[in-house]
């Protein structure tokens, strides 16, 4: 109910501005027009006065066309049927959020490549290891977003935890689960084969794993904005 | 997600009822996107949220969904 009322007044607030657009318009074209036939004949400041009277007229009236223009009633049903509610809103938001963390938690695996590095070569210090962990705690964010645990979601959830929402993370975790068993084997025939890259082989893990979840919610979520266009389109 | 057994006339009781998708979810408390997708056939929704959506519209389950092999229960008044 809070959506309708939200879409309600959304078209309300156009309704208005739409009026507004009118009375300016109204205001500018006798501002404009007065000013042309009084300084009609005058010199001085007179003229002077008329002529800035009648450019204030235009500029209001122009205003007033763009806002009428803009706001028109034509366009209601259109924005109506376009308009975001709050859900769709918050439901955009986690889906960019779900783009863009996975590609910084990808970005910070070359930050702890670093530090596995110094660690190896100079022993663990407070610095590398959080340097290290910083991609996996991106992980975590990205898992805690997809299973609707984090607290943007929590406080949300009304809006956020619909039935599209619940196909869409077992999709995406069982593209995850996948990924995760596959890397996890791979890391595993890595650390036989060479053990001390194996830290880092589990960080990649996680990371990709992680990654692939929050990738596959937010195209999930991207597919069916598609399908959302074509429809609008018909 | 999609079933090919599920019929749906969801969009037309919508369209008759004078609803935008929007307002249809705005009343069957659900995302806008999926009103959308259960139009198009691309998500097939779970009981919950088909008595909601009949309920929204003030119709049946049965009028706005129906099993491909059978046919809608009654033809769109």
């Amino acid at each position: 109910m809070r959506d309708q009322g939200e879409v309600k007044r959304a078209l309300n607030d156009r309704a208005r501005r739409y009026g507004w657009g009118l009375v300016l318009t109204a205001v500018g074209v006798v501002a404009c027009v007065a000013g042309f036939v009084v300084g009609d004949g005058r010199t001085g400041d007179a003229a002077t006065a008329a002529g800035v009277l009648a450019g204030i007229g235009f500029a209001v009236m122009v205003v007033g066309l763009i806002l009428a223009a803009w706001h028109h009633p034509s366009r209601s049903q259109q924005i109506g049927e376009r308009a975001q509610t709050k859900r769709d809103r918050l439901q955009a938001e986690r889906s960019r959020m779900l783009w863009t963390f996975p590609v910084v938690g990808l970005a910070l695996l070359y930050v702890a490549y670093e530090a596995s590095g110094d660690i190896q070569a100079e022993g663990p210090s407070l610095m590398a290891c959080l340097r290290l962990g910083m991609p996996v705690l991106y992980a975590w964010l990205v898992v805690l977003m997809v299973l609707g645990w984090d607290k943007y979601s929590i406080t949300n959830r009304r809006f956020l935890d619909d039935e599209l929402t619940q196909v869409f993370r077992a999709q995406a975790l069982k593209a995850a689960f996948v990924v995760l068993m596959a890397c996890t084997t791979l890391a595993l025939g890595l650390m036989v084969w060479r053990a001390e890259a194996g830290i880092m082989a589990m960080i990649v893990s996680l990371t990709v794993s992680a990654a692939t979840a929050g990738f596959r919610f937010a195209w999930l979520d991207r597919e069916a904005n598609q399908a959302d266009s074509a429809s609008d389109d018909e | 997600m999609s079933d090919p057994r599920l019929g749906s006339r969801l969009k037309e009781v919508r369209t008759a009822a004078g609803l935008t998708q929007v307002e249809l979810a705005a009343l069957a408390g659900v995302s806008r996107k999926t009103v959308n997708t259960v139009e198009n056939g691309v998500f097939v929704p779970s009981t919950i949220l088909a008595l909601s959506l009949a309920r929204a519209l003030g119709t049946t389950v049965e009028d706005l969904f129906w099993l491909v092999d059978s046919g809608p229960s009654r033809p769109l008044a």
